[in-house]
């Protein structure tokens, strides 16, 4: 098995898949060393590519404002077998995040539209993919949810207690 | 003479009374100075001047941030489980973030 097929094996987003079908995959993917501290997209870009995190760390993060200037804030992180830039997938096809490499890290690098024309050649891997990649947004924005309720309960505990 | 002895009464009574009452008012325009005086000394300084704001001490930017993103991963720890099991008391629990506490 060749490092890229190994690579996307270990993924969230290629889970199920069989060994022909990763094959088959890993072809259009590009292995890609990121240096710590080098940007692969920043928010409100066209998402081109999708990342799966081989080893190394990136950060997700989201612009505030602090004391009036502006600062780019991490809200989460991800590493070995996470997938980073679904919007690559997912129209309208814009990144919500910005990503930034944490340390010295191996990418493997999809080119959005590639992998989009590959799933809907294989119905089988295709729907295998698109079921994975559900969970995956899924479980974020459920987690998001969460997370957002309870700094509304702490609005309301603030204001009317 | 009764009648006489009581008009005599009644004058003195009422006199007596007007007397009273404008030895009481004179007091009372003597102290109203005094009164006044110590009213603007127990009135607050800053009454017609801007109130003075109060500011929490001033954090190093990077302290803020990296307080603001140990909060984000607590509460995305206290999230971990939601979609697996979700409930009102993971949505309710407290924190131990630094930057709530």
């Amino acid at each position: 098995m060749s490092a890229p097929v190994k690579a996307l094996a270990a993924g969230e987003l290629f889970r199920g898949l069989t060994s022909i079908q990763l094959e088959k995959l890993a072809n259009l993917a590009k292995v890609m060393p990121a240096s710590s501290g080098s940007s692969l997209f920043r928010l409100g870009d066209t998402a081109e590519s999708l990342y799966l995190v081989s080893s190394g760390r990136v950060a997700l993060t989201l612009p505030i404002d602090l004391e009036g200037l502006p600062q780019d804030l991490t809200v989460d992180e991800k590493g070995a077998g996470e997938l980073v830039g679904w919007s690559a997938l997912v129209p309208p096809h814009r990144s919500t995040l910005s990503a930034k490499v944490v340390v010295d890290s191996e990418l493997v690098v999809f080119e959005g539209p590639a992998l989009a024309q590959a799933l809907a050649a294989d119905q089988s891997c295709g729907h295998r993919v698109m079921a994975n990649l559900s969970e995956v947004v899924g479980r974020r924005l459920h987690q998001m949810q969460a997370m957002w309720l309870r700094e509304l309960q702490r609005l309301i505990t603030s204001k009317f207690a | 003479m009764l009648e006489l002895s009581l008009v005599l009464v009644i004058v003195l009574m009422v006199g007596s009374a007007s007397i009273t009452y404008a030895f009481a008012s004179e007091r009372d325009r003597a102290q109203a100075p005094a009164r006044m005086e110590a009213q603007q000394v127990a009135q607050p300084s800053h009454f017609f001047a801007p109130t003075e704001i109060v500011k929490p001490p001033r954090i190093p930017r990077e302290l803020a941030i990296s307080r603001l993103e140990q909060h984000v991963r607590q509460e995305r720890a206290a999230v971990e489980q939601f979609p697996e099991s979700p409930s009102r008391q993971s949505l309710r629990a407290n924190t131990s973030s630094p930057f709530l506490n």
